[in-house]
């Protein structure tokens, strides 16, 4: 799987909704809904860094690994 | 939305393409009928024959000038020595590997013009007219033993159909070097647009 983007997790815990959060780090919606949606390819740190201010938390909680079902890893 | 350099100068070359492809279909109807006038030099053929296709002297020079593309096609397959079928399958050959190229080029400038020339497509574009160009090459390569084992001396060697052998064959390469850049720059252009 590699990385996932658990960005609709803590848009919801924050109850913050896309719009929202669209304009607060000034970034389309239409590519916070890529990021939400795990089709990114790459995340840039000052995006991330805004998505952690405006949703007051840790890249850790937005980003996480889940290895790969190939029995090599986890 | 204000349009670059590049898109400026992509939308007139794109009509100079356009404008040179309808030439080439246009060619194309009329390759039998002009190597019957003059196989030797394929521009006055052209001038002889749309002259008397088009002046023939009769009340519907519509219907004259089909009737005279017709009977050319009619008889390349009827006398192919009269009407010069190698000449003709040849010329068939290049103008439709020419056409193909022009319609590929077309294609690339329309996306250039719009702003989005690094496609896939483009790519595949690009190969395909690397593809026609060493058709033309090859057409021009079956010509030149032709035409070495008829006339048995080295004269072919010295004409542009010899020239155009090396020349299209490059062409092709240069074609498929651009492909491969174009691939090489979709596949960059796709991650900046993935990246957020």
């Amino acid at each position: 799987m590699g990385i996932i983007v658990n960005l609709d997790v803590m848009m919801a815990k924050r109850k913050v909704s896309l719009g929202e959060l669209s304009q607060k780090v000034d970034v389309t919606m239409a590519n916070l809904s890529i990021l939400k949606n795990n089709k990114a390819r790459a995340v840039r740190f000052s995006t991330l860094a805004a998505i952690c201010k405006a949703l007051d938390c840790q890249p850790g909680d937005i980003l996480e690994y889940v290895p790969d079902g190939d029995g090599e890893e986890g | 939305m204000e349009q670059t350099k590049v898109q400026k100068l992509a939308r007139w070359l794109r009509v100079l393409v356009q404008i040179t492809f309808c030439l080439n279909i246009v060619a194309l109807v009329l390759i039998p009928g002009l190597l019957f006038y003059d196989p030797y030099n394929m521009l006055r053929g052209a001038r002889d024959f749309v002259t008397a296709v088009v002046w023939p002297n009769e009340d519907d020079i519509v219907l004259a000038g089909i009737v005279g593309v017709l009977l050319g096609w009619v008889g390349v397959v009827t006398d192919p020595e009269a009407f010069h079928l190698g000449g003709s399958l040849f010329l068939l050959a290049c103008g439709l590997c020419s056409a193909c190229i022009l319609r590929q080029a077309k294609w690339i400038l329309t996306t250039i013009q719009e702003g989005n020339p690094f496609q896939i497509r483009n790519a595949t574009a690009m190969k395909r007219a690397a593809l026609c160009c060493w058709g033309i090459s090859g057409a021009a390569l079956v010509r030149l033993i032709w035409e070495l084992w008829e006339l048995k001396n080295i004269a072919p060697f010295f004409t542009y159909n010899a020239a155009a052998i090396p020349v299209f064959f490059m062409g092709g390469l240069l074609f498929l070097v651009m492909s491969a850049l174009f691939r090489q720059a979709a596949e960059l252009q796709e991650d900046q647009d993935l990246t957020i």
